[in-house]
């Protein structure tokens, strides 16, 4: 089958350890630089879902803190996000649904997963099990994940892979463009 | 005169004739009277009348045409009325119908009138004579190609190198071609790197029309860049971006917007329902191969990393937008590379009379900004750098600071020796242990940098016994703790030996502790990039 690829966002409050995340795992070409210019670094990985490859255009968008918002206008045309939180800092869950109540309202209800980081740090965690759990309850799909020792970094992208597909599956047809 | 009986007969029965006559009419022409009463039926009936009409109707039209036009004549006014009629009722039909020949349309009439204005300058030009137009003539009447194609051609020296078509909502790449034939690197990134640099734009200009009088904003449609321009169509879904070397001509983007509008229209179900596959838009490649115009003069060719470059000078052009120095682009990159630089963090700058202030903090071991500048083409002399000293937390820094720090407490460390020989005494090997660990870490940050290591060990002696045995002594003296390294696992090709005898004392004098710190091995670390030699 035919690559498609996909847009997807990283969000999160600032610290949390997303531009990490991504940056062993994933192909760039440009700098950090741009995060703090621009707003945004956009790095690819491709995965594969039974036997769809897909790429990922990651956009890593920079971090939000008391002093600015992340900017909602990149999610535009996105087919899923990640939120990012720092399992040590109990505060950045609570910037992740502010983001992510911003980001329902700009683009609707589109694949997100919780990705509680610092795995590593386990005995340093403010974020509750039981905080999880009630999430996972309300549905949220929640992933731990560790930057450095590469915990559930693979499984992050490869569940957000197979969520971006069951919400819009690649249309069957061969081509559907006039000659 | 008498009536006949057979006249009187006849006045008597006329019924009964009458009767006698249809019977007789029936039997001669029974067939015919039906026959005449169906014609009857369809003069009188409309409806009927109008099927037959609309059978032949086309076929009458088809021959009156050809034979002498006069239909067109009658028809003429009706059609007009009834165009008016409908236009006055629901112009939105019309303009819908018209709406996709309509660009086309326009465009084909400036493009006459473009042509009418290089025709009127061909002339101009065909009554002028220099040097340089008798040649293009030569080559026009060559090639057959009319004079101010040639001028064109000639005059404008430019290549489209990069043509990319990309989703304007998501900045997926949809395709892209190269002059050469091949693929560019990296398309994808490149694709959404540049959709989130036009976001990016366009939120600073709106931003910055909020604050002041600045005029509407406009999505970013090119950026020059030393020999490159990026020239950018905007279509309603999709973007056309292409790199140009030299200077494109005015006409230029009338083919990115006829090719743009072509895809728009071939490709419409394709973008409606586009789910991430760009192998829906494989056909568009002609469109893009439309796009990779430019003459045969060859500019010079862009190197392979040149979308690197490129996306960051874009970057610097549009941080200048940000709004703060709009003059004076060198000066401007340069102040986007300090700022960027690791280790220096520009607090405030101003520029009086051509020459510059920057304050700010800076590490001891980041960029001197100095000579930044001149690597910017800005006289250093012009420049006043007011730094305070901090220490950057940069990954790099640190590194670089633990290598030093450890390369200076190997340096101060000294193996000591007794007089006039070169054993290692047992107190010694607590020195040797500290040697080794700290040789350890300094390999560790070494690595991290991307760097190699080499120690040199100089023995000494001191000037207490004759030179000719001193310099064998302090060689040997090396050699002992090179042996001893070698035995606690440090790599021999890390060390060298030489043996300096009294030629560089450490101290000068005749007192016993100077002495015995001169009869003594101290390191000397050496560093280079990793894959020199």
């Amino acid at each position: 089958m035919a690559l498609i690829q996909k847009k997807i966002c990283m969000l999160g409050s600032f610290g949390v350890g997303k531009t990490s995340l991504v940056a062993r795992f994933v192909q760039g070409i440009f700098s950090g630089k741009y995060l703090s210019t621009v707003g945004v670094k956009i790095d690819k990985k491709q995965m594969r879902v039974g036997d769809q490859d897909v790429l990922l255009l990651l956009w890593d968008l920079a971090g939000e803190d008391s002093r600015s918002q992340v900017q909602i206008s990149y999610l535009k045309g996105a087919s899923g996000y990640f939120l990012v939180v720092d399992g040590t800092f109990a505060e950045s869950l609570v910037t992740a649904k502010s983001i992510h109540q911003r980001a329902v309202e700009a683009v609707g209800e589109i694949p997100v997963m919780l990705i509680v980081n610092k795995s590593d740090l386990w005995g340093r965690w403010e974020i509750t099990m039981p905080e999880l759990e009630k999430m996972q309850a309300e549905g949220w799909i929640i992933q731990v994940t560790s930057a450095k020792t590469g915990e559930g970094v693979e499984k992050m992208f490869q569940t957000m892979t197979e969520q971006v597909l069951k919400s819009s599956p690649p249309s069957e047809e061969e081509d559907d463009t006039e000659p | 005169m008498g009536s006949t009986p057979a006249d009187l007969k006849r006045d008597s029965e006329p019924d009964q004739d009458r009767d006698e006559l249809a019977e007789l009419r029936a039997l001669l022409l029974g067939q015919q009277i039906v026959e005449l009463q169906a014609l009857q039926q369809r003069l009188d009936d409309p409806n009927l009348r109008a099927d037959e009409i609309s059978q032949i109707l086309s076929k009458a039209v088809a021959l009156s045409l050809k034979r002498d036009g006069g239909l067109q004549r009658s028809f003429y006014p009706v059609v007009e009325q009834a165009l008016k009629v409908s236009i006055a009722k629901n112009p939105a039909i019309i303009a819908t119908s018209l709406a996709p020949i309509i660009g086309e349309a326009v465009r084909k009439a400036v493009a006459d009138a473009f042509r009418d204005i290089a025709e009127t300058i061909n002339v101009t030009l065909e009554n002028s004579l220099s040097w340089q137009s008798v040649k293009w003539r030569i080559e026009g009447w060559r090639t057959g190609k009319p004079f101010s194609d040639v001028v064109l051609l000639r005059s404008q020296r430019y290549k489209v190198w990069q043509v990319f078509l990309i989703h304007k909502e998501t900045g997926l790449m949809l395709q892209h071609l190269e002059a050469r034939g091949g693929g560019v690197d990296e398309a994808e990134l490149v694709s959404s790197m540049l959709t989130a640099i036009q976001d990016f734009a366009r939120d600073v200009a709106e931003r910055t029309i909020r604050t002041s009088r600045v005029k509407q904003s406009e999505d970013l449609e090119g950026v020059k860049l030393g020999k490159f321009w990026i020239c950018v169509h905007h279509g309603p879904q999709m973007l056309l971006a292409a790199t140009v070397v030299g200077t494109p001509p005015p006409g230029l983007g009338k083919v990115f917007a006829r090719e743009d509008e072509l895809i728009h229209r071939e490709f419409a179900t394709a973008l409606a329902t586009f789910n991430g596959d760009a192998s829906a838009f494989d056909a568009a490649r002609p469109h893009l191969q439309n796009c990779l115009l430019g003459s045969t003069a060859r500019p010079q060719e862009p190197s392979p990393w040149w979308l690197v470059a490129v996306a960051a000078v874009l970057l610097g052009v549009v941080a200048i937008d940000m709004g703060v120095h709009r003059h004076n682009s060198r000066w401007n990159q340069y102040l986007a590379r300090l700022q960027n630089e690791p280790g220096i963090v520009i607090t405030g700058w101003k520029n009086s009379w051509g020459h510059y202030d920057v304050t700010g903090l800076r590490d001891p071991l980041a960029a001197d900004p100095e000579k930044l500048a001149a690597e910017y083409g800005i006289d250093p002399a012009r420049v006043a750098g007011h730094f305070q000293d901090y220490e950057s937390l940069d990954q790099r820094f640190l590194l670089r600071r633990e290598f030093e720090n450890e390369k200076q407490a190997l340096e101060q460390l000294r193996i000591l020796f007794p007089v006039n020989s070169s054993a290692l005494l047992p107190d010694q090997s607590l020195r040797l242990d500290s040697l080794e660990q700290h040789l350890d870490r300094l390999q560790q940050a070494a690595r991290a940098l991307g760097r190699k290591i080499h120690v040199t060990l100089y023995g000494r002696a001191d000037q207490t016994g004759p030179e000719s045995k001193n310099a064998v002594l302090s060689k040997e003296r090396a050699e002992r703790v090179l042996d001893a390294l070698r035995e606690r696992g440090v790599p021999a090709e890390w060390l060298s030996v030489v043996g300096l005898g009294v030629s560089e004392p450490i101290r000068q004098g005749s007192e016993a502790y100077t002495l015995e710190v001169n009869r003594s091995v101290a390191l000397k670390v050496e560093s280079q990039p990793q894959g020199e030699r």
